[in-house]
Formats: C-alpha cells, sequence, structure tokens
C-alpha cells in the first residue's frame, strides 16, 4: 500500500505544542529531563553509534549499550555471564537431582523429604520380614480393612497395601513391586474396587514421587511425567528440601519405618490406625456431620466428566490381573459399598450407568482372566449397617469386618 | 506466557531470536516477528486475538486514509479511527464498570430492575496496545508522523511481544523505523545490553517485588487490623512492589528488544528520588505519562488557559489515567489525587524564571515530602475497595490508633522491616538500570550472570506483573 507524506496538510499541532513549550509552561516542565541530577538531561545519553536517527518522544530515551573496547571483550563479555548463568542454575539443579528431595528424579540417594501414603506404604513393606500372604489393594475407602483379621481368620500374614484415591495403575504398581520385593513368595489379593477406579483421573503424584512405585509406569508415562516435573530442580526452594534432606539423613539409617503421616498413624501391616475421619469423631462431627459434604462430592463426580469408563484406567486394570494370573493368584474382586443416603443420590445422576458398565466390563473379562467378583455395592449383600460410615464414602472398622467376614464366607477358598 | 517461566526463556525466545537474525530478507523477520508476537499473545488465550488484529486493521486503514485525505475528512478518520479504539476500550474494559455504577446508583435511587451483570473477556494488555496503535494515528493526523509503510510493519510494531502485554507504550515513530530497517547484524554489543536489562528485570521482578507480595498481601487483607505503623508500613511495602515489580517488566521488555537489536523507549527513571509530584511523573512509567500529555493534556488546551483551566485539564487528565489503569473507583480515585497533587503543585510554584538548583537539604525535603504524597497515593490504587482504601487512609492518618508491640510483630515482622529498608535505600540511593555503564569486565559478566542464574531458581512459583491486570 502506498502512502503519501501528509505534513503539509495536516493542522500544526506540533509547532502548536513546541510554542506552548517554549513559553515556560507545564507542558514544558512535564518534558524536562527529571530532577537536579545532570546525569538525568537526555542530551548526555549515550550516543547509540549504530542507531538510526531516532524519532523518539520527548523524554523517552533509548537504551545504553554495553560501551568500552573492542568485539573481542563484548563476545567474551556475554559468553562469560552465559557460563556463569549456566554454571550455577546447573549446579543447584545436578544437587538436587542427586538428593531428589521429591522423589521426582528417582535416584534415591536420601529418603525423600515429602512423604504421602504410597511412600509410607512402601516403605511399610520394605521392612516387612516375610512376604504378605493376602494383600488388600483399593482406594481410601479399603484403607479401614484390618489385615490383622485377615490374618486370624485365614492363618497367613496379610498386608494393606489401599491408598488414597487409589486407581487400578496404583494396583499395578503395588503388585508389581510386592512382586520384586518377593519373588518367591505367592501372595493372594483382595481389590476392593470402587465405581469411581474407572473415572479419567491423572496419576497421582504421590505415586509418580514414589520411585520403587513410578518404576513400574511405562517409560512414555515415567519420561513425560519426569519432564513435566524437571522444573522442579531448577529452583530454589527444591534447594532448600534438598538441605533438608542431607540433614535429616545425617546420623539416620537410610530408610527408618514410618509408621505416621502428619496426624495420620498406619500399623506395621499399612492399617490406618488413626486418621482425620477419627479425628472428626472424636471433635462430634459423625456422619450426620459429614454426609452432606461428600453427598456435595459425589453429585459433582457424577454431573461432571464420569460419563464413559476411562481406557487407560482399563488398560491397567487388565494389566494388574494378568500380572496376578501369571502369578498364579485369582483376585477376589469387591465392589464396594457406599452409604445408602449417598447412594440414592447418586444413582439417577450417572452412578447407576457406570455400575452398570462396570459389571459389564467385568463379565466381558472373564473369559481372558481368572478371578472372583463379588458385589457388595448395596449394604445387605454383605450385612453392613447404614450408620457404621464415616460420611458417604468411607466404611468404618465395625464395616469393613463385617465386609471381610462376608468375603471369606462368599469366597472360602479364595484368599486361604 | 510470562517473561519470568521456563517456557518463554528457554524456548520461545531462543527460537524467535534464532529465526529472527538467521531469517536473510527484513520483511521475512518483520512477519516472523509479527508471527511470533501473536503465538505469544495467542499463548494467554488464542480468544484474544481478533480484538488485536481488529485493532491493527482498523488504525493502519484510518492512518491511510487520513494520509490521503485533506481537510475535514482527515478529521472523520481520525474520529473513526477513536470510535473504534476507544469503543473497543469501552466494550471489553469498562461495560461491567459502567453498568455495575450504574446499578448502584439506580440502587441509592430505588430504581426498577437492575442491567443484567455481562462477563465480558478482558483481554490482557488491551490498553497498551490500543494506546500504541492510536497514537499513530493521532500523529499521522497531527502530521509529526507518515502512515507507516506497510500493514506488516504496522501489525508487528502494534503487537511486538516484549511491549505487547504492559508496555513500554512506544510509538510508532519510536519502533517503525527500526522495524522498516532492522539492524542486519547481530552484535556482542547488543546481546550484552540486552542481557544487562534482562537480568536487572528479573532480579528485580523475582528477588524483590514477588518476596514482597505476599507480605504485603497479608497486611492489605488484615486492614481493619492495622494501626499507624503497620498502615504505613502496608503503603510503603505496596510502593516497593509496585516499583520493582512494573520496572522490573519493563527492564526484561527492553532487554528482550536489545536482544533483537531494537530499542525500546525508557519507561522508569528512577521515580522515587522525585522532588516534586511533576517531577515524579518525568520519572514514573514515562511512556504513559508522555501520552496522556501529548494526547490527552495537550489536546485539551494544556496550560494554555490560565490557571484553573490548567487545573481542570489536569484533573480531567490525571483522572482519565487513573480510569486507564483500571475499571474501578479506586482507580478513579487514584488518578483525581493525582490531578490534586499536580493541580496543586501548579498553583504553588513559581512561574516563569527557571531557579537555580536547589540547595541539598530542600531538595531531601522535599524528596521526603514528594515520596510520602506518593506513598498515600498507592492506597487506592491497590486496595480492593473504597471502603479499604478508606481503612487503610484512616488507619495511616492515626483512626485506628497506633499498634500494639505484639500486632506489629505479628502483621510486619522483622524480615519485611528489613525488606523495606533495603529497598529504601535502594531505590533513595543506588542508580538505575539505564544509568549504569557497562564495560565489558570479567568480574562484572560473572556477576550479572550470577544473578541471572540465581533469578532463573526463582521462576518455579512466579507471581503475574502487577501491570498485567491493566
Amino acid at each position: 500500500m502506498s502512502f503519501k507524506h501528509p505534513a503539509d496538510e495536516s493542522k500544526p499541532i506540533a509547532a502548536e505544542s513546541a510554542s506552548l513549550q517554549a513559553n515556560g509552561s507545564l507542558e514544558e516542565e512535564w518534558s524536562r529531563p527529571a530532577g537536579n541530577d545532570p546525569r538525568a538531561d537526555e542530551s548526555r545519553t549515550p550516543a547509540d553509534p549504530g542507531a538510526e536517527p531516532a524519532r523518539p518522544a520527548k523524554g523517552n530515551r533509548l537504551a545504553p549499550f554495553v560501551v568500552g573496547q573492542g568485539a573481542g571483550r563484548k563476545a567474551s563479555f556475554v559468553l562469560l555471564l552465559f557460563l556463569a548463568a549456566a554454571l550455577l542454575v546447573g549446579a543447584v539443579a545436578a544437587f538436587n537431582a542427586y538428593v531428589d528431595p521429591y522423589g521426582t528424579v528417582g535416584t534415591g540417594a536420601l529418603p525423600p523429604v515429602t512423604w504421602t501414603d504410597r511412600s509410607l506404604k512402601v516403605n511399610l513393606i520394605e521392612h516387612l520380614k516375610r512376604a504378605p500372604g493376602v494383600v488388600v489393594l483399593g482406594s481410601s475407602r479399603a484403607m479401614k480393612v484390618q489385615p490383622s483379621l485377615i490374618t486370624s481368620r485365614t492363618g497367613v500374614p496379610a498386608f494393606n497395601a489401599a491408598v488414597s484415591s487409589g486407581k487400578p495403575v496404583d494396583a499395578w504398581t503395588f503388585v508389581s513391586f510386592i512382586h520384586a520385593r518377593f519373588p518367591t513368595a505367592h501372595s493372594k489379593y483382595l481389590w476392593l474396587l470402587d465405581i469411581e477406579a474407572f473415572r479419567q483421573w491423572p496419576i497421582d503424584p504421590g505415586l509418580l514421587n514414589t520411585p520403587q512405585l513410578a518404576a513400574y509406569l511405562g517409560t512414555g508415562t515415567r519420561l513425560s511425567t519426569r519432564l513435566g516435573q524437571l522444573p522442579l530442580l531448577f529452583s530454589w526452594a527444591t534447594f532448600w528440601k534438598s538441605l533438608q534432606s542431607v540433614r535429616r539423613a545425617q546420623g539416620q539409617p537410610q530408610a527408618a519405618l514410618r509408621t505416621t503421616l502428619g496426624a495420620t498413624q498406619f500399623a506395621p501391616d499399612g492399617f490406618r490406625v488413626l486418621d482425620y475421619h477419627d479425628q472428626n469423631l472424636a471433635k462430634g462431627r459423625g456422619l450426620a456431620k459429614e454426609l452432606p459434604a461428600t453427598i456435595r462430592q459425589g453429585i459433582a463426580t457424577y454431573r461432571g466428566d464420569y460419563s464413559r469408563l476411562d481406557p487407560t484406567a482399563e488398560t491397567y486394570f487388565q494389566r494388574t490381573l494378568a500380572l496376578m494370573n501369571s502369578l498364579g493368584d485369582a483376585p477376589v474382586i469387591v465392589l464396594t459399598p457406599m452409604q445408602p443416603q449417598m447412594l440414592a443420590t447418586v444413582a439417577p445422576l450417572g452412578y447407576d450407568a457406570r455400575y452398570r458398565d462396570v459389571l459389564a466390563y467385568l463379565h466381558s473379562l472373564k473369559a481372558r482372566y481368572r478371578f472372583e467378583q463379588l458385589d457388595f455395592t448395596h449394604l445387605s449383600s454383605f450385612g453392613g449397617r447404614a450408620a457404621d460410615f464415616y460420611d458417604g464414602y468411607h466404611m468404618t472398622v465395625a464395616n469393613t469386618r463385617r465386609l471381610v467376614n462376608a468375603v471369606l464366607l462368599k469366597a472360602p477358598g479364595a484368599l486361604r | 506466557m510470562l517473561f519470568a517461566s521456563f517456557t518463554f526463556l528457554f524456548a520461545f525466545l531462543p527460537a524467535v531470536l534464532l529465526g529472527w537474525w538467521l531469517l536473510p530478507r527484513s520483511s521475512w523477520r518483520v512477519a516472523f516477528l509479527a508471527l511470533a508476537s501473536y503465538v505469544f499473545y495467542g499463548w494467554w488465550d488464542w480468544r484474544y486475538l481478533p480484538l488485536l488484529w481488529a485493532v491493527t486493521l482498523s488504525d493502519f486503514f484510518f492512518c491511510h486514509f487520513i494520509g490521503r485525505s485533506t481537510g475535514r475528512r482527515r478529521t472523520l478518520g481520525l474520529v473513526g479511527a477513536l470510535v473504534v479504539d476507544l469503543g473497543a476500550l469501552g466494550v471489553f474494559k469498562y461495560t461491567g464498570f459502567f453498568l455495575s455504577s450504574l446499578n448502584g446508583l439506580g440502587h441509592l435511587l430505588g430504581a426498577g430492575r437492575p442491567f443484567p451483570a455481562l462477563h465480558i473477556l478482558l483481554p490482557v494488555g488491551i490498553s497498551f496496545y490500543v494506546f500504541s496503535s492510536v497514537s499513530c494515528t493521532i500523529d499521522v493526523y497531527r502530521g509529526r508522523q507518515r502512515p507507516p509503510r506497510s500493514l506488516l510493519h504496522f501489525a508487528a510494531f502494534v503487537a511486538m511481544f516484549p511491549r505487547l502485554l504492559a508496555g513500554p507504550i512506544a510509538r510508532y515513530g519510536e519502533l517503525g523505523p527500526q522495524l522498516e530497517r532492522p539492524e542486519a547484524r547481530f552484535t556482542w554489543q547488543m546481546a550484552g545490553s540486552g542481557l544487562w536489562f534482562l537480568a536487572c528485570g528479573m532480579v528485580k521482578k523475582l528477588f524483590i517485588a514477588d518476596v514482597l507480595a505476599p507480605h504485603v498481601n497479608s497486611l492489605f487483607a488484615h486492614n481493619a487490623q492495622l494501626g499507624v505503623a503497620s498502615a504505613w508500613v502496608a503503603a510503603l511495602g505496596y510502593t516497593m512492589q509496585l516499583y520493582f515489580d512494573f520496572s522490573g517488566y519493563s527492564d526484561m521488555a527492553v532487554g528482550v528488544g536489545l536482544l533483537m537489536g531494537l530499542r525500546l523507549p525508557q519507561n522508569f527513571n528512577s521515580p522515587y528520588k522525585s522532588a516534586s509530584v511533576s517531577e515524579f511523573w518525568r520519572r514514573w512509567h514515562m511512556t504513559l505519562s508522555f501520552w496522556v500529555r501529548d494526547y490527552l493534556f495537550i489536546s485539551l488546551g494544556g496550560s494554555r488557559g490560565g490557571r484553573w483551566r490548567t487545573v481542570r485539564n489536569l484533573m480531567i487528565t490525571m483522572t482519565l489515567a487513573g480510569l486507564w489503569h483500571g475499571s474501578g473507583w479506586t482507580y478513579v480515585l487514584w488518578g483525581a489525587i493525582w490531578g490534586a497533587y499536580l493541580s496543586g503543585h501548579t498553583l504553588v510554584r513559581r512561574r516563569g524564571a527557571e531557579r537555580g538548583p536547589d540547595a541539598p537539604w530542600l531538595r531531601a525535603l522535599k524528596r521526603g515530602v514528594t515520596f510520602i504524597l506518593v506513598i498515600v497515593a498507592w492506597v487506592p490504587f491497590r486496595a480492593p475497595s473504597m471502603a479499604v482504601t478508606g481503612r487503610v487512609l484512616g488507619a495511616m492518618i492515626g483512626l485506628n490508633g497506633i499498634d500494639s508491640w505484639k500486632s506489629l510483630t505479628t502483621l510486619v515482622g522483622w524480615r519485611l522491616a528489613a525488606m523495606l529498608g533495603a529497598a529504601l535505600v535502594f531505590v533513595n540511593a543506588a542508580p538505575n538500570s539505564w544509568e549504569v555503564r557497562l564495560q565489558p569486565r570479567k568480574r562484572y559478566a560473572l556477576a550479572i550472570g550470577l544473578l541471572m542464574g540465581a533469578s532463573i531458581l526463582m521462576i518455579n512459583h512466579p507471581l503475574p506483573f502487577l501491570y498485567l491486570q491493566f
């Protein structure tokens, strides 16, 4: 597009403004270099040798340049600057990677400073003297299942490997890890499966940050996760955590048995002895007070994006079944119950549809995998009581005991 | 995409620099810059892009229309451009504010149904790029500027990513010639300067502003508990946070520009060293200050009509400058306070003859008074509402009483006090990033490199630049 210079045709506002400034007006003051400081005088700004004859607005100055000797020195100046920055960043990142306080790299040189129930249960498994005969898998809804009850009823040692928000990927990594830890043992599995276990959900950071478990994720998954967490290494905050790890590790055996996570306490067999539910109960916040919040949560889940079973969750589920079968076990899969009020609320919102999807899915797997299936969705199926819930999802020990007893009754040989 | 992010520093910027310096023809380089700028802007939200394109096309069209026209058609062209530009600002930035204000007024007067609340997406940086774009049209109208050579050059100017989001509000007269004839060769001198500014900006933003931010936020959140001392600390804390945040952003913008051989205008010149409120506006957000002077204050008649007309023009100019910052009554109040300050200064200053430099003690006194006025003015700028503004200002004049030692140590703490002390010394005694003359010595390179490295290690949880909200 062509243009025509309009200067001759326009109203001479520039000249008007200049004349205003020449009369000692406010415009002049607004334009005057700032302060008594003679360096502020714009005419003293060092000239830019290579610059165009610029036309800056009054008062604006162009950036000063590196002054001084020839191009060689300037080149080494820039390169040295880069080198210094890179060395500092590299040194901090290397230290962080070595200490790996969040378990993001997987070097495992020192115990992590951030514990989750996943890393804690791994730690407990590492301290088991003999392989568990029965392993409980599942989410937080299964964490009140007592391994000691199973042991007393079956005569074999049991371990509760359920973790909060446990999904099939967690089951896969725990089964793999337990097999690696006790390669010659033959454990049996009691898998408490939630309908929500097949909801699309990102892999829990607690799993990714537990190197012993993350090792069983696919290389691509692990790599993309590691890459995603790489920026954490380039950080002073991580550096302080690394120093903290080093300080803590001094004079302390590398992987001491850990049974507490904040105020939550675990038994060496993985049972969650004391948790926030118990604390709420002690403060008088029983089922009646906790139920509405979890009902809202359930409504959000089923009104949200849970419209079909997640194929990734299905893949991990089948992979876990295949592994268990290859190790000689046919697991008992128990569909977990909900508090009846909760169930009645979410059933029409999508729970019923997903429940049917899960049943159909499990049915479709029966030809390929060996497993025992028990549907304890409704309390009546195992003699549970509506009052023995902490909230809409989580059973108290009274109900989990009824559930375990029902499992042993309905699948008598499965856990022995 | 934030300047202080790994994505920008380690992926976007290196890719843009490579493309910029490797492309052989200047038109390709400018096209590449425009494209990269759109990617940078669309990274926030691609829905922002159509408005940016619309403003660019409109001003480019009107620039050429005005350039080709004479007489009334030129004025018509200018009016057309202003309608589009200010209309875009009005719709996207101020609709909600005006509707809620009308509803408030209607409620007071007992009117019936309120207007429905509209949730219009506010494109980030709209105030900055609209001002840059419209300045070109006005300059063409005034005969100060030729119309841009091509749409490509104008698009690259309006969208130029180093300054797109929060300025400096460069004019086409400053950047256009640099885009029409970009630096042909990369020079170490430019790279060194660019890295210097980048390092200064990162240190200011990540080491000072972001560290002060949680303390300041906490103090303003507890505005009802503030006593005299803690209220002043809150206001002083924000005074420092805003300066280091915004001047840090500006330094980074200048640095990124220099790495591409483009010189952006200076935006800050040690504003807290000012000895008068008028001087403050020659040092603070200079490109906005000169913009409102050239396109608003002078257009209103400037100081030609006597003292009281000057006062009127100052009040209008500064109130509109306040509204430019944000669609809220606190910003209007902030602008009005500055209008009053500048008007007061106009009325009391000695007219006519130039005075010599002040005696050191007098200048120190003036600096102190100016700084206190500046601190007070930042309160409505930071406060989320007029009620909070009133509470904090009330506390500053003692309406909430004096802090107990316990509440002072709880609310303020030694760490914040020490940081503010150091910041005060820095802004009053240290040269700013434009005043330092770099010699290419090893120890300087090491020091700057280490500072830059240390800043990079702070990037993990950066806070957005404060001026991005405007």
